[in-house]
């Protein structure tokens, strides 16, 4: 537990200094504001689990542990949500990202609802349902001459992962078919720099790194099969996630930039039944973008986004995270006001 | 760092389509600053690319930056662009 305290400790001091650093120029009066967003760490664009309106349509997928038909698959991935402003507070006035010199903080609260629907086994079933909410403090500072640095910390947030029904009455025909329950609350952290000028005036880039692990120790899951309470399972122990991304947006043309996004995170491959034969393993798990995004600011297009993505890795999506080199492709195209 | 010489009435303008308040006059005057260390040099640069050169007031520089904070654009110059252009169009450049 001291472990897991130790980043949030970090996380809040940083915070703090980063909020009470002023340069002697900057006599600047604080805004604070309800309910009003502010851009000061939007989530990577090939971030898997990001908490907004997302469709991978049309999109193909690994055949899944428990499908009744063999091989690859239609399978379209919709993802729900947006990162619900609360509060924040600045020394800056001015919308948008924060100039040299200012910096922004805020609470946030991110709900967002992950699906993936199968339409090669018969009744197109949905295979499952990921739901995550939590808090989540962001940060941003000018702090460097073309360079900002952000933070995020989720200090506390929930995932609960369902199975489709029509996917599971499949499932239970197999005798080895078991029902567990991923779900649990964790901590998250995010580090970002970001600028722009790499190649051109105009473009724009973003490094990130982050990391994710359950509070409880007893990691991802329980140890019990849904509708039993015998434990059976095994709890999972490497619960760490660490993750890397990098995103570079071009010189816009046409009204849109064209990008590629790159998230990578080491994600554990869930074992129900370790045993030193058979450890927990995990895998570097990579999602990439390439697509058109509008430039930051835009308003009136819904469209933000379409893009290629082309995900590798530990399955994403509840219980399903047992199965290693799944891969999903599709078309994605994202929505937003 | 040169000081905003944007007139008060575009920057009411301004603060209130973010805002849609008044806010303070100290408010007001941040708000003025930032615009024009955000965007003052780009609208100048792009402005005098014009053919011919146009040489902004205050109150045409203040309303262009007015325009810049709303629009579009990966950076700061390429929102000043976008602004300039729009004025120009408007100029019928």
């Amino acid at each position: 537990m001291a472990m897991c305290r130790r980043p949030i400790c970090v996380a809040i001091l940083v915070l703090i200094e980063c909020a009470l650093w002023r340069p002697a120029w900057a006599q600047s009066a604080l805004s604070t504001e309800f309910f009003r967003d502010r851009p000061l760490y939007e989530p990577l664009l090939a971030e898997p689990r990001p908490a907004r309106t997302m469709l991978l349509v049309p999109g193909w997928s690994e055949e899944f542990p428990d499908s009744v038909k063999e091989g690859s698959r239609f399978a379209w991935q919709i993802s729900l949500g947006d990162e619900l402003p609360i509060l924040t507070l600045s020394n800056q006035q001015s919308a948008g990202v924060m100039e040299k010199g200012r910096w922004g903080v805020g609470l946030w609260i991110p709900v967002s609802f992950h699906v993936i629907e199968d339409f090669k086994d018969d009744s197109a079933p949905i295979v499952d349902t990921d739901y995550r909410f939590g808090f989540m403090a962001k940060f941003q500072c000018g702090c460097f001459e073309n360079m900002r640095l952000g933070l995020r910390f989720v200090p506390w947030a929930h995932e609960s992962t369902h199975l489709g029904d029509e996917y599971t009455i499949e499932a239970v025909k197999d005798p080895g078919f078991e029902r567990v329950n991923v779900s649990y609350e964790y901590w998250e952290y995010g580090i970002s720099l970001e600028g722009g000028g790499l190649f051109n005036a105009e473009d724009n880039w973003t490094i990130r790194h982050g990391g994710l692990r359950p509070w409880s120790s007893d990691g991802y899951y329980s140890n019990h099969l849904l509708g039993s309470d015998v434990p059976t399972l095994t709890p999972s122990m490497k619960n760490y996630e660490p993750s890397f991304g990098v995103e570079y947006r071009m010189r816009e043309w046409r009204g849109r930039q064209t990008y590629v996004s790159f998230d990578v995170r080491d994600k554990l491959i869930y074992n129900y039944h370790q045993t030193t034969d058979s450890p927990e393993e995990r895998q570097w798990s990579w999602n990439i973008q390439v697509g058109r995004a509008v430039p930051m600011g835009t308003t009136g297009t819904p469209l933000k986004q379409y893009f290629v993505q082309v995900y590798h890795g530990v399955n994403p999506y509840g219980q399903l995270r047992s199965q290693q080199d799944y891969w999903s492709v599709g078309l994605g195209w994202v929505f937003g006001l | 760092m040169a000081v905003s010489d944007y007139p008060g009435r575009m920057i009411l303008v301004g603060f209130f389509v973010q805002k849609q308040e008044a806010g303070t006059v100290s408010q007001r005057d941040q708000f003025s600053q930032e615009l024009f260390d955000k965007f003052n040099d780009h609208i100048l640069a792009a402005c005098s690319q014009a053919m011919p050169p146009v040489a902004p007031s205050p109150r045409v520089r203040a309303s262009l930056a007015v325009m810049a904070q709303n629009a579009p654009g990966g950076s700061n110059a390429v929102k000043a662009r976008r602004a300039v252009q729009a004025y120009l169009t408007f100029r019928g450049f």
